[in-house]
């Protein structure tokens, strides 16, 4: 007989005579759908994360910092510096040829939340008020208008004016000793900056008593742009600067949170697959006994080995992919979509606020976690299964 | 107790089975201990923080510095008994990758207002003399193998402002709390730190605030951020307590998260033990029918399967806890907590007590099925293979 043949026919049996072993078959499924369930939660916030930082940069824009500085907040550039940088080349020019570019200053301000009234910080940026629509394509306003320079008027991105309190249009918080007035509010897409809020730059500079800038971020003109301005800034003995492509950088920011996060969901997990392993374990050696006759009778007609190994592997991978299913079906139904905030934005210093989203690739990574503990959970009840001395096994039934 | 051979016969019956089972429970409890360890080592941190002083911090930027004039006028409050300032240093000794923190205070009103800082008082008054001196926390000093009298070198972040970047501080004593785990800080003189700065003169990036009567720390703290609220430097004021749960709170929800782990762990966790149980006196029909026959009642039939299930619940249960309690204090005696005055946790009582009231509840909940079936037991009906 061939061995696909064989195959095909002992899986069957097997898969066909699961209903009635539903009791213990339900371990592995629940065993593995808790290590999914617990898996996919955890990752969903670490990737949902980085999907929304990742978001904010984009490909043909760069951010230039002090050098050596992590992250924009422990940045400083003094305005000749700036002055410099905005004349290299490789940058964009606007219709009066000058630079698409902004000169920004982050402060972390705290505010009271609208749904528990706790203090929780957020990021007052800065922007050049001129070029501010020309380097962020993607930021328009839904709500009022654009703030005026050199009045204490701010735009609020849209998921820090749902979560903070005074925020709305109108709304008029207290930042640096100031009162400022939101006259906007705007939509990034879903990036950091919706959780930002942002005034024209010489003003909150003035209304934070800094002379300092924390970074330039600029638009690049074309795909040699990059090259070109970095190879400028590097040769500049009077700068000490980095330049990093904003996609880079914010990939870079999310990191240090997101691997956090995944090495704790990976750790936890490890653990209860080890268990979910052990229980699988169970389930395919009493499987495995259970059908011991009906096993010895195939070998006894002529199946091999093989085909028997094989069929119990395949019942441990059914079982557990199907656990996986109900795991991250779960983990979908409760959290998808979900909104959680995290110290996470300007340096781990400001509230991000972002979505869950449990998608393909995550479903992928829980059907192989899932079917690494169905493999090793049926490895060894496999070998059993072929073992039983054929003659002994059907004794058994007398 | 006679049973007891019995109930272990019968876990002996399958051992592979029994021997399974028995991991899955170990692996679930030692994911319990080590998690409700952390959760509760962390309410421990926020309990052992005092309400007996406060935390002055910017209310603009967490982390920001505020002026030193600040401390004058929170002296001036009433209710208010001495103010401690915090000038840091951010450095790092030897290797880069050794990073330390060394706060400039004003050591004599620090112990005023923390009373559970235990300095002997000739070191304190050493400190007085030693313009560079420092107090070391027990376990930095057990760390480095520092004693009193050593010089530590210490190459610091940002420049001094003789343009050097390099700091010597000189060890003159040691302190330690009620929890010496969590002696982790170094105190140096603000005015020896503030005067070598570089830039960040005259700042503070906190205020401690020791005051006469804990019952009225709100009202003072009120009072304190009531006198800044129209200056550029507004404050936010708050008890320990409370200024380290809104830094946690703002991490996540750590509670729900661990809780919900420990659910789906427990739960699948019931399943198995459910099923191994279940299948156990199902093949044992038979057995158990003798067992009756030879003249055990209904009731001991019934008490021995659930014996069964206890006895494997909790031996197993404390064998992960016990795994945990080894591996908690490992898990949390990295160099970043404790340079957050955080040390080593132990798991505490509480989480001990948790683990054997679940373990057994576990233990009565899948074994109760199995139980009541091995109670209904008819005897002519299971010896016939019926």
């Amino acid at each position: 007989m061939k061995l696909t043949t064989q195959l095909l026919a002992v899986s069957s049996i097997s898969l066909r005579s699961l209903p009635s072993r539903v009791a213990s078959s339900a371990v592995i499924v629940m065993g593995t759908a808790g290590v999914v369930f617990v898996l996919l939660s955890v990752l969903a916030l670490s990737t949902g994360l980085a999907d929304s930082l990742n978001e904010t940069g984009s490909a043909d824009r760069a951010i230039v910092l002090h050098q050596q500085a992590a992250n924009e907040i422990g940045s400083s550039l003094p305005h000749d510096s700036v002055a410099t940088i905005l004349d290299a080349p490789g940058i964009a020019k606007d219709p009066a040829h000058r630079a698409i570019a902004s000169t920004e200053a982050i402060a972390s301000v705290n505010l009271p939340r609208k749904d528990n009234g706790k203090l929780s910080t957020l990021i007052l940026r800065g922007v050049s008020t001129d070029e501010l629509l020309r380097l962020r394509p993607e930021l328009h306003l839904v709500q009022g208008r654009m703030f005026t320079a050199g009045l204490r008027e701010i735009i609020v991105g849209k998921a820090a004016s749902e979560r903070y309190a005074n925020l709305g249009l109108g709304g008029r918080p207290n930042f640096g000793g100031d009162q400022w007035t939101v006259v906007g509010i705007f939509d990034s897409g879903g990036g950091a900056h919706d959780s930002e809020v942002m005034g024209d730059i010489d003003t909150a500079l003035a209304a934070y008593q800094r002379t300092t800038y924390n970074s330039v971020v600029l638009k690049l003109d074309g795909p040699t742009g990059f090259s070109t301005l970095r190879a400028a800034l590097q040769h500049d003995p009077t700068l000490s600067v980095d330049v990093f492509k904003e996609i880079d950088y914010y990939a870079r920011q999310s990191q240090t949170f997101a691997s956090f996060l995944s090495l704790i969901a990976k750790a936890i997990c490890t653990i209860m697959a080890i268990g979910a392993v052990f229980a699988a374990l169970n389930t395919m050696y009493s499987a495995v006994s259970t059908r011991a006759v009906e096993i010895a009778t195939l070998r006894a007609i002529g199946y091999g080995a093989v085909g028997v190994v094989v069929s119990v592997m395949i019942e441990a991978l059914v079982l557990s992919i199907l656990g996986a299913a109900v795991g991250a079906g779960l983990a979908w139904a409760v959290f998808d979509g979900h909104t959680v905030s995290s110290l996470a934005g300007g340096g781990g210093l400001a509230q991000v606020v972002f979505h869950l989203h449990i998608g393909a690739a995550l479903f992928t990574l829980g059907i192989v976690w899932a079917c690494v503990v169905g493999l090793i959970g049926g490895l060894l009840p496999a070998i059993r299964a072929a073992r039983i001395p054929v003659a002994v096994a059907l004794r058994a039934i007398a | 107790m006679k049973y007891l051979p019995l109930v272990w016969a019968a876990l002996r019956r399958k051992p592979t089975r029994t021997l399974l089972t028995c991991f899955s429970i170990v692996t679930a409890f030692f994911l319990f201990g080590t998690l409700q360890g952390i959760n509760v080592g962390i309410d421990n941190v926020l309990k052992l923080t005092s309400v007996s002083h406060l935390i002055v911090q910017s209310r603009v930027n967490q982390g920001a510095a505020m002026p030193l004039a600040h401390k004058v006028q929170i002296e001036s409050i009433p209710g208010v008994t001495a103010v401690a300032p915090f000038g840091i240093v951010i450095g790092t000794y030897q290797q880069p990758s050794n990073p330390m923190v060394i706060i400039g205070t004003d050591f004599d009103a620090m112990l005023k207002i923390s009373t559970d800082l235990m300095v002997t008082p000739d070191q304190a008054a050493a400190m007085r003399r030693t313009r560079n001196g420092v107090i070391v926390g027990v376990t930095t000093m057990k760390q480095y193998g520092w004693k009193v009298g050593d010089r530590i070198p210490l190459r610091g972040i940002a420049p001094k402002a003789d343009g050097s970047n390099d700091w010597q501080f000189d060890i003159v004593g040691t302190y330690t709390l009620q929890q010496p785990d969590w002696a982790t800080r170094i105190f140096a003189n603000y005015d020896f730190v503030n005067e070598a700065l570089a830039t960040g003169k005259n700042q503070s990036i906190l205020f401690y605030v020791g005051i006469n009567d804990p019952a009225k720390s709100a009202a003072i703290a009120q009072a304190i951020d009531d006198r800044f609220a129209n200056s550029p430097n507004q404050t936010n004021t708050a008890n320990e307590k409370d200024s380290i749960e809104t830094t946690l709170g703002q991490i996540g929800d750590r509670k729900l998260l661990i809780n919900g782990v420990c659910i789906a762990v427990l739960f699948t966790l019931l399943f198995l033990t459910f099923n191994t149980i279940a299948q156990s006196v199902r093949e044992r029909t038979a057995e158990l029918a003798v067992l009756k026959t030879l003249g055990f009642t209904d009731a001991s039939v019934q008490w021995l399967v659930l014996a069964e299930a206890l006895t494997l619940a909790m031996v197993a249960g404390a064998l992960g806890v016990a795994l945990a309690s080894r591996v908690l204090p490992w898990l949390t005696s990295g160099p970043t907590l404790a340079a957050q005055g955080i040390g080593a946790q132990h798991i505490p009582g509480l989480v001990y007590a948790a683990a054997a009231a679940v373990a057994l509840v576990l233990a009565l909940i899948s074994g109760v099925i199995p139980a009541w079936r091995a109670r209904q037991l008819n005897i002519v009906a299971a010896l016939s293979g019926r």
